[in-house]
């Protein structure tokens, strides 16, 4: 399968660094400085190297799993479970990647809705969305890869802008130092899967990369890149916040935005916010990439079609979906079923792979 | 297909209603009294654009007032939009002044307002005032015709001149929902027709229990900050007087446990030099012994400040969380318990480097 992809539509192996974190720093890192401080209080900044960590060892084995299987998903499903439950478990993982979609664009259109345009209603924003994806997607994976670049430029320069709050730390919030349980580090650890996700996108946009074997040391790269900007992202916001303050905010990164105060604009989230929007689009033209690929392969659907099918989907479903509550839940929802999906599934897939190969050789 | 996709993604995005600067009453500050129990008055102050008469001196602007009484900030609201002919915003708050009376009673609920409020931002500032400010928000008491723009100013300018500690919406919050530590607001009283900065108030929760001088708030604020460029009155025998200036303050905690009880160090490090001296001359002896007043009067003034806020139960200094940072598995009720015993040393370091360029 791999072979088919036309050498023009690839991209090198260097890219694998921008659409890791692409994919990775969506809406998570908004709010979750507040749900990882819940288990392990202060010390839980551990909790973001354990699962950085835990994520690049997963790299390594989806880019096993892939070598062994020839790069194809669908085929690796199928001989190591057979017709109908590999398909199944196929036709799972993708709804589930496709998910992305949805929880990402809602859940940026509900930050628009509170903090910049309160009267714009959901339809609008996510149709303007999911007509710019339509255009993004359409044109194929080279443009995604291009928008996951922006993405990633633009998250690096608004977390670059948390050197602004400096004004207002207190480091001694630290301490005292890992004064907690292993089991809470391990709670936190969990936590902050949601912000580690996407690295299963790699099972289908493998093929499209030039060079596969030498691209693990980009993706893991990406993966650190993450790692990096969340450690300092929940940094800032332990060493400015009170306890009892973090778990009042909803956002801790917009409120430490609105400290910043520039001699031409005097709230900096409100430049800050809209820019994130293209992050928004890389991680949702990502997932619907990805996941209309995936159903293309499965099913042996038309990619256009299918496209316009998920469209729709997202759409009907951002409007569903209207309070707080609700997208809360969907995005723990979520983050369990990617923290099953990934982190012990995939562990689990590699293992009867290797027993197989064992046994038939 | 190309050119359809383009026109349509500009037509999703004008559906807002749209709020043009012109048409909107941008609320600068608030003032909040006490009523009764269950209600509480608000007084919001709007800059009233005259248009340009040619000159920028600010006389083209003035302040209006709007005022609702209601128990929560909701009917207040919606009392103040039946009063006013523009839609009312809040996205210019600078100041929100609460009464005395209020902040006696609790202000959590009011401030809980603003720290919700996506439009407001955090280097808001708050402040108790002594008096009504209705009162003070319509009758405008101040050199400035906007009445707004000068509190905020003046709240500024005290802080930058290291008269009380650096506030706002954020410290406020942090230090109220920080474990072993208490809240603090700059403390305003009218004075002969003029408002002004008159110390500190200080909070137990999110109620007011006592109020600083600016004599107290100077030596409070070098208990919580560093910081540089401050000045400082030293007295001396035979009716003297030192002026310290550009006075920088460090201060430094240790904590040591005896029988279960923590015992503070507290470490001071100011330096400055002297500005005015009313005797003369002004040697290096002299100089020796105001810094050894100098030490001995900030170290007497420190420890009464902190048996004030011991017999007080309350914390601002923030003692507590400097035990909580050093101990493990630390309780809070313990010290709740234990803090008016707590012994608190005090060591005072002063360096004056020099007496001015007159000899």
């Amino acid at each position: 399968m791999a072979n088919l992809i036309p050498e023009r539509s690839k991209v090198s192996p260097f890219f694998l660094f921008f659409l890791i974190p692409g994919m990775q720093v969506g809406v998570g890192v908004f709010g979750f400085p507040r749900y990882l401080a819940d288990e392990a209080g202060f010390d839980s900044w551990l909790a973001v190297i354990i699962t950085g960590i835990s994520t690049s060892v997963i790299i390594w084995l989806v880019f096993i799993i892939l070598k062994r299987g020839g790069g194809d998903i669908i085929e690796i499903h199928r001989n190591t479970f057979g017709k109908w439950i590999g398909g199944f478990i196929s036709f799972l993982m993708f709804l589930y990647l496709f998910s992305f979609s949805l929880v990402i664009l809602r859940t940026y259109t509900e930050v628009i809705q509170i903090w910049i345009f309160p009267d714009l209603s959901t339809w609008s924003i996510t149709l303007a969305y999911c007509i710019l994806a339509y255009y993004a997607v359409i044109k194929g994976f080279r443009v995604v890869t291009g928008l996951s670049i922006f993405a990633v430029i633009i998250s690096f320069l608004a977390f670059s802008s948390l050197i602004g709050p400096l004004e207002y730390i207190e480091v001694r919030n630290l301490l005292p130092l890992l004064d907690h349980s292993i089991s809470e580090y391990l709670t936190s650890a969990k936590t902050m899967v949601l912000g580690f996700l996407g690295v299963k996108m790699l099972f289908i946009y493998y093929p499209f990369i030039k060079k596969p074997d030498k691209a693990v040391k980009w993706a893991i790269g990406g993966n650190v890149f993450t790692l990096v900007v969340y450690l300092f992202v929940v940094l800032a916001a332990f060493v400015f916040y009170s306890p009892g303050q973090l778990q009042k905010t909803v956002w801790p990164l917009f409120t430490m935005w609105q400290i910043i105060e520039l001699p031409f604009i005097e709230r900096f989230e409100y430049l800050a916010i809209p820019a994130w929007g293209a992050v928004i689009l890389s991680g949702v033209c990502l997932a619907l990439w990805v996941s209309s690929r995936g159903f293309r392969l499965l099913f042996s659907f038309n990619q256009k079609q299918t496209l316009i099918v998920l469209l729709l989907i997202v759409f009907s479903l951002s409007v569903i979906f209207q309070t707080r509550e609700a997208i809360d839940r969907m995005n723990t929802v979520t983050a369990e079923i990617g923290f099953y999906f990934t982190y012990i599934y995939i562990p689990i897939l590699w293992l009867i792979q290797s027993i197989r190969k064992k046994g038939s050789s | 297909m190309k050119k359809l996709v383009i026109l349509l993604t500009f037509l999703t995005s004008a559906c807002v209603q749209q709020e043009i600067v012109d048409e909107l009453l941008l609320i600068h500050a608030t003032g909040i009294d006490y009523v009764d129990e269950l209600n509480f008055r608000a007084t919001v102050s709007v800059p009233i654009y005259k248009g340009d008469n040619g000159n920028n001196s600010g006389e083209g602007v003035t302040s209006e007032t709007i005022t609702a009484v209601g128990r929560t900030a909701k009917n207040i609201r919606a009392e103040m939009d039946s009063k006013s002919p523009k839609l009312i915003n809040n996205s210019k708050l600078a100041v929100v002044l609460f009464n005395n009376e209020m902040a006696k009673k609790g202000i959590i609920e009011q401030g809980d307002t603003f720290y919700r409020d996506p439009l407001v931002g955090q280097r808001l500032y708050l402040g108790v005032f002594e008096g009504s400010t209705n009162q003070l928000l319509e009758n405008q008491p101040s050199l400035q015709p906007e009445i707004s723009k000068y509190l905020s100013e003046l709240i500024e300018q005290n802080i930058n001149n290291h008269n009380i500690p650096k506030s706002n919406m954020h410290v406020f919050v942090y230090r109220l929902y920080q474990e072993g530590m208490e809240t603090y607001l700059p403390y305003l009283k009218k004075v002969n027709d003029q408002v002004q900065v008159t110390g500190v108030a200080i909070f137990k929760n999110d109620k007011m229990v006592s109020a600083l001088s600016l004599e107290e708030s100077i030596i409070f604020k070098m208990l919580i900050e560093n910081f540089q460029g401050g000045t400082y009155e030293v007295a001396l025998p035979d009716k003297e007087f030192a002026s310290i200036r550009n006075l920088s303050a460090q201060s430094s905690y240790q904590v040591e446990m005896r029988k279960g009880m923590p015992e503070i160090t507290l470490n001071l490090r100011t330096k400055g030099y002297v500005n005015e001296y009313s005797g003369i001359p002004l040697d290096q002896k002299k100089i020796n012994e105001i810094n050894h007043l100098l030490e001995e009067e900030l170290t007497v003034e420190i420890s009464k400040l902190i048996k004030k806020f011991q017999d007080l139960e309350t914390d601002p200094v923030g003692l507590g969380f400097q035990v909580k940072t050093r101990t493990r598995g630390w309780d809070e009720q313990k010290w709740t318990d234990q803090y008016p015993n707590v012994k608190v040393h005090v060591n005072v370091d002063t360096i004056i480097t020099h007496g001015g360029v007159s000899d």
